[in-house]
């Protein structure tokens, strides 16, 4: 049985003719290409599907007469695939195809020498399993205590978002001090990614780590110190001597205490110990900066380190600050008393050889057994009394070895001159109050203890031209020097 | 008849320079000596002990061509600062420094009536307690064969070389240990010096004259032969002793007369003249050393 067939043999008539039982089927002109694929919805990524592409006419039908070039290519890829159709084809040729992207792929073909024959299909992909995590986001750099956010997505194998993650996301740090959110657990909403955010506060390198027990990722963040907020002082020492310089040093920090290093100052010094005095400050290198300080008053002393512009402040210590107290001697009506000046400090002792009344002499002087090592000789003072040591060289002196025959003891001396410059003939006069020279002491140790007790035996003499003995121990009256 | 006591260094035995003991010596007729050491007044350190008296033996004149001589009496003894400065054993408390020392006579004749020989003279010393003896005055020293009445070393002299003799025709001195002696001072009489009494430092010389009185005469106002230390006291430190020593002496030479005088010690350039430069010089080791 013949079937009917129109056949458009002419353009502009139409002629219907029975066919004869030699007529055979054939198709018509190519006009493009038909995809069809083994699978088109749900397609994990990664997973190949099978695509035919045949050659049709307009019909629909395959021309398999057709040997050309057909190159394959689709949109999640720059690469194209040459199709060659070969006579054994038939017009329709089958290929494997596969993509790393989730979603909707569009795979077309055309034909090589003739871009009019094109043929199209749309395959949906899905992503793959979750294979690891991924921080996206995250400042390479920041300051103390910046928020940082960030996303942590779940990615399949071909680096998909995993749409249906709902694994729980802890975050962690290297930095103990840094502010981190709690455990996240993902929800379809999120579609597999979710934004998290911390604050670093220690300066360096840090790192910041995402993990659900399986799978996890890290990212570094370089953090800067922040601006000065506070001061740190160390290197001072718990006890001090009076009047020696006690270094100390002073660090810049931001509130999290990471170390300023641009920190430039400046700093105003104050301290407990209103008689303190202060070195200059030392100018700020890398944030720290060396300053020094000389306590005068003996107790518990502290040092105040204040930024005068951003008003914060560090006090220091306390510092337990020794220094020499004399007490003046209990015995009187001694001819000669040494005394403490009004003028001593317990960092600067002044003492005194007084007379208490009236008598005459060329020269004087003491050996006192004393503690060298709590007390040194900063220097002796004429001061214009009545036994004038004259000059180039001057005929006094005072000492306090450690060594030698003399160690530990405090000797001192005066007398006029026979002879060279300012040269006296004969003994001088004394009366009461007169000062015949003064030696200025400093402590050189905190340790408390003794430096001399006029209790103990004392070599003491004023002498007179010839070297007679005017006044002789028993009429010196010497106190008791001490550190506190 | 001299009855002496002596304060030796206080080294001995002891890092403090502080003295200990006295050690005395008693001259007795038949040419021999009592010596005894006592430091019962000063228990500071060393043990206190009843102290007693040991007895040397009698004095015999060193070998010489005639033999021992046997000394019928004696007149003095003085113990050095240092046993070994005179060859003695290193002194060690108590007994050892009662073996050196030195000593006088003043007899003409030995115990067998014979003259005392020019060899042997009238300065001995022992360093065994008097076991054996040793002349360190014989004529050929400079030392005439004279009675020596008292004889002491120099307290000022550290080293034991300066002796001082007290004879029948004055004061004579040893600077070396008595390998020569020398009649010491000008305008002395001729006259038998009796007792002899120093300043601790040496600087003063005090004598007794047996009919001529006492005469004082200042050994260190001689012209310094070598640069002086400025240890005026010469108690091994630089205080305020030396200080004013050396500044109520300036201007002097060793011509000078008025007192206070020139003291080689003080003379720290040799100069022959206490001066500002002298007392820098004792300024810069004031509390220290000489």
């Amino acid at each position: 049985m013949n079937r009917l067939i129109a056949i458009l043999c002419t353009a502009g008539t139409l002629v219907f003719a029975g066919c004869s039982s030699s007529d055979k089927t054939a198709t018509g002109t190519m006009i493009g290409f038909r995809i069809t694929s083994s699978q088109v919805e749900a397609i994990v990524v990664g997973s190949p599907v099978t695509l035919t592409v045949a050659a049709i006419d307009a019909s629909g039908s395959v021309v398999t007469a057709y040997q050309g070039t057909a190159q394959l290519a689709s949109d999640d890829t720059a690469a194209t695939v040459d199709l060659v159709f070969g006579a054994a084809d038939g017009g329709s040729k089958n290929t494997q195809f596969a993509t790393d992207v989730a979603g909707t792929i569009t795979v077309s073909v055309k034909d090589k020498t003739n871009a009019n024959l094109t043929g199209l299909i749309s395959l949906h992909t899905k992503n793959g399993a979750a294979t690891k995590l991924q921080i996206k986001g995250l400042a390479s750099s920041a300051s103390a205590g910046d928020a940082l956010p960030f996303a942590v997505t779940a990615l399949d194998a071909k680096g998909n978002a995993v749409r249906d993650y709902t694994g729980q996301v802890t975050v962690t740090s290297d930095d103990a001090a840094a502010v981190l959110p709690a455990a996240y657990t993902y929800v379809s909403a999120d579609s597999g990614s979710h934004t998290f955010g911390v604050a670093l506060a220690t300066s360096g390198t840090r790192t910041v780590t995402v993990s659900d027990g399986t799978l996890s990722d890290h990212a570094s963040v370089t953090v800067s110190h922040g601006s000065a907020a506070q001061f740190v002082i160390d290197q001072l020492a718990s006890e001090a001597i009076a009047g020696a310089s006690q270094g100390f040093r002073v660090t810049a920090r931001d509130r999290f205490g990471n170390l300023v290093t641009n920190h430039a100052g400046p700093v105003t010094l104050g301290s407990t110990d209103p008689a303190a005095s202060f070195g200059a400050p030392g100018a700020f290198s890398g944030g720290q900066a060396s300053m020094s300080v000389t306590f005068a008053t003996i107790g518990a002393q502290t040092v105040l380190v204040s930024d005068p512009s951003a008003g914060f402040s560090a006090e220091g210590g306390p510092v337990a600050v020794h220094g020499l107290v004399y007490t003046p001697p209990a015995t009187s009506g001694r001819m000669l008393q040494i005394v403490a000046d009004t003028s001593s400090t317990a960092a600067l002792l002044v003492l005194k050889v007084v007379a208490a009344g009236t008598t005459s002499g060329y020269s004087a002087g003491f050996n006192i057994p004393a503690d060298a090592t709590r007390a040194r000789v900063v220097d002796v003072a004429w001061g214009g009394g009545p036994l004038n040591p004259g000059s180039s060289p001057s005929a006094i002196a005072a000492a306090l070895p450690g060594t030698g025959p003399l160690h530990d003891t405090l000797t001192s001396g005066i007398s006029q001159k026979a002879g060279g410059s300012g040269a006296v003939a004969g003994d001088s006069a004394i009366v009461a109050n007169n000062v015949l020279y003064s030696v200025r002491l400093a402590p050189t140790s905190a340790s408390p203890g003794v430096v001399f007790d006029g209790a103990d035996r004392f070599r003491a003499a004023l002498r007179d031209h010839e070297g007679n003995e005017v006044l002789s121990q028993a009429d010196f009256a010497v106190g008791k020097l001490e550190i506190q | 008849m001299d009855v002496h006591h002596h304060l030796p260094d206080g080294a001995v035995g002891s890092t403090d320079r502080t003295i200990k003991s006295r050690l005395y010596g008693v001259p007795l007729s038949g040419g021999w000596f009592y010596v005894g050491v006592e430091n019962s007044f000063d228990t500071n350190s060393w043990v206190q002990q009843p102290w007693s008296w040991t007895s040397s033996q009698t004095v015999l004149g060193s070998t010489g061509t005639g033999g021992l001589q046997q000394m019928s009496s004696t007149s003095s003894i003085d113990f050095p600062h240092d046993p070994t400065h005179l060859g003695g054993a290193a002194p060690v408390f108590p007994t050892d420094l009662l073996k050196t020392y030195i000593v006088s006579s003043v007899t003409p004749v030995d115990l067998f009536n014979q003259l005392i020989r020019d060899d042997v003279g009238r300065i001995f010393k022992t360093t065994n307690s008097g076991t054996t003896w040793t002349s360190i005055a014989p004529v050929s020293s400079g030392m005439p064969n004279i009675p020596v009445s008292i004889v002491r070393f120099d307290p000022g002299d550290a080293t034991d070389q300066t002796i001082w003799a007290g004879t029948d025709i004055g004061v004579y001195v040893t600077f070396n240990g008595g390998t020569s002696w020398e009649r010491y001072g000008n305008g002395f009489p001729m006259v038998r010096v009796t007792d002899m009494s120093f300043a601790r430092n040496g600087s003063l010389l005090r004598v007794a004259t047996y009919g001529r009185g006492i005469w004082e005469i200042y050994p260190h106002q001689r012209a310094a032969t070598a640069a002086g230390s400025g240890d005026w006291d010469l108690n091994g430190a630089i205080d305020f002793i030396d200080l004013a020593a050396a500044a109520s002496r300036l201007g002097k030479t060793s011509a000078s007369t008025a007192q206070p005088g020139y003291d080689y010690n003080l003379d720290t350039d040799a100069s022959d003249s206490l001066d500002d430069a002298d007392l820098t010089a004792l300024l810069a080791k004031y509390g220290s050393t000489p």
